[in-house]
């Protein structure tokens, strides 16, 4: 076969794959997928913070409860991957509590913060995207 | 070999080198910049390289014309991937794609705190080799943000370059039996889930599958003994479990690359010295440090075979039924005509049974650890033993004739 004529096709291939990939997660996120752990995420928060998150990373419900290994397994699916779109423009960050401060700093670096708390295992930091 | 699966492996080689360029280049401080210019300055090197040193094969030279039955199968089975992948494909890839190996690639793309990295506690796996991670963490850092465009593209580099491989490798001994492992791989659904899943375990089957290429193009050019080490690195880099493959690949072929070894070193010394930084920074792999008293029990423990060998069938069967099928034929058609069923097959066997061991001996839950990780490992060695398998069947010639369907 055609060194040329499989290079390209190839090449069409893995960029069709992309586009069609970019199509279909330009729609907001929490139309597709994302909302899988919703109520997991809820009980981190206190309720009477009342904070409404409409997005967040992607936690097979399969792992966390029935890990008998690692019971907090999903705390750890949270951190520090960002959840945000919780009101216009506002991010919620997590940190496992072992993440060092500099760490902390880079991420909040010129951005308000809103509001801030943390357990036993996070540190729950809402700021204002800039 | 045909020019395509040259530039298939150049790339891979190339993908391998970016990974590990921008590790070190975190550890020596460079800018971006420069960076860059020795990814391309290695680019270039060894394009050129591979070209003169690794020549078209006699049999794609005088292959007479091809059919457009050929270009139609490889654009199907392309297309199929493609098509399929919109459906199925998850936009952070799978649980350890975001929750490991991008996590570790958010942290070096930082040049200032990419050492936290080793900081972290042993749930995040602060100790597996970074080859996927830092290729990504290159191009975030390169474009400015934490895009997921690039790991989904490099997982799609990956699944379509399998089954690519494995055709145009195949497809000029007999078309046939090409077409009927590439069509197999191509469109085998738990194929794609592990090669979207964004893991680092396919791009491993994969470079696993150019070394085991490669070495049979260096039994006829032994300069390109330093392409198989470099290919070996590569596996080592990109995970703990390529560091098995590549022993027991260097056992199995010991003769030849011993005997260069002058290459072989040269070849594979770039990626050992990367992963030896890794190693003396990174904490013990859990597997390792949590072993005690219990260990040697353990290997002793009849129950623990049994569920082993329960996964072992359960899964050859659930998802790789036709393998599995062609792999006991084969061997069977070994057995009756007093025949060794060649190296490759010995080779991936020990592979698989080293694995097995692996579970036998792990210090974690033993279910657990084989319902959190054996699919993926067993599709590490999928690639290798589709290839080796129609390999041996394109020699075999029992069905077909050389001419295939043509």
């Amino acid at each position: 076969m055609r060194n040329w004529i499989v290079n390209i096709v190839l090449l069409i291939a893995v960029l069709a794959s992309v586009l069609l990939y970019s199509y279909k997660f330009s729609i907001p996120d929490w139309k597709a997928d994302m909302i899988v752990s919703l109520g997991d995420v809820h009980t981190f928060f206190k309720p009477d913070e009342s904070i409404q998150l409409k997005n967040c990373v992607p936690i097979p419900e399969s792992y966390a409860p029935k890990n008998s290994m690692f019971p907090e397994f999903v705390h750890y699916a949270l951190a520090p991957v960002r959840v945000d779109s919780i009101d216009a423009g506002k991010v919620m960050l997590l940190f496992p509590l072992g993440v060092a401060d500099s760490i902390v700093a880079r991420e909040v670096d010129r951005k308000e913060v809103i509001w801030e708390t943390s357990d036993d295992a996070y540190r729950y930091i809402l700021v204002q995207k800039m | 070999m045909q020019r395509n699966v040259r530039t298939i492996i150049w790339l891979m080689l190339l993908l391998g080198s970016i990974s590990m360029i921008y590790f070190l280049s975190l550890i020596a401080h460079l800018p971006v910049a420069v960076t860059v210019l020795l990814i391309i300055i290695y680019g270039l090197v060894s394009y050129k390289w591979l070209r003169k040193n690794m020549p078209v094969s006699e049999e794609v030279l005088t292959h007479k014309g091809d059919s457009i039955r050929d270009y139609a199968l490889f654009f199907i089975g392309l297309l199929f991937i493609v098509v399929r992948s919109y459906f199925i494909e998850e936009q952070y890839g799978n649980w350890d794609a975001w929750w490991l190996w991008d996590y570790h690639a958010k942290y070096l793309q930082d040049p200032a705190y990419w050492r936290e990295l080793f900081k972290l506690n042993d749930a995040y796996h602060p100790d597996y080799p970074l080859f996927v991670s830092s290729l990504i963490a290159f191009f975030w850092r390169c474009i400015g943000n934490y895009t997921m465009l690039v790991p989904y593209t490099f997982s799609i580099i990956v699944t379509l370059a399998v089954p690519a491989v494995i055709y145009l490798s195949l497809y000029n001994k007999n078309r046939f039996v090409a077409a009927v492992a590439y069509l197999m791989l191509a469109m085998n659904p738990t194929y794609l889930l592990f090669g979207l899943s964004q893991y680092a375990d396919q791009p491993l089957g994969l470079m696993f599958l150019c070394a085991l290429i490669t070495m049979e193009q260096a039994r006829l050019h032994e300069e390109l003994v330093i392409v198989v080490a470099a290919l070996l690195g590569c596996c080592i880099w990109m995970k703990n479990e390529g560091l098995w493959l590549s022993l027991v690949f260097v056992m199995f072929n010991a003769r030849l690359l011993f005997a260069n070894w002058k290459r072989f070193a040269a070849g594979i010394a770039f990626p050992v010295v990367v992963f030896g930084f890794l190693k003396l920074n990174a904490p013990a792999n859990d597997l390792v440090k949590e072993q005690g008293a219990d260990t040697f029990a353990q290997l002793f423990d009849v129950t623990r075979y049994k569920l082993v060998g329960n996964y072992f069938y359960t899964r050859f069967t659930d998802h790789t039924l036709v393998i599995t099928a062609c792999t006991i034929m084969y061997v069977i058609y070994c057995y009756l005509t007093r025949r060794s069923p060649g190296r490759n097959i010995w080779m991936l066997f020990t592979c698989t049974v080293g694995f097995g061991f692996v579970y036998i001996l792990t210090p974690h839950d033993l279910s657990w650890h084989l319902a959190t990780s054996f699919d993926r490992v067993l599709f590490q060695l999928v690639p290798a033993f589709v290839y080796v398998l129609a390999r041996n069947f394109c020699e075999l010639r029992l069905f077909v004739s050389r001419e295939g369907f043509q």
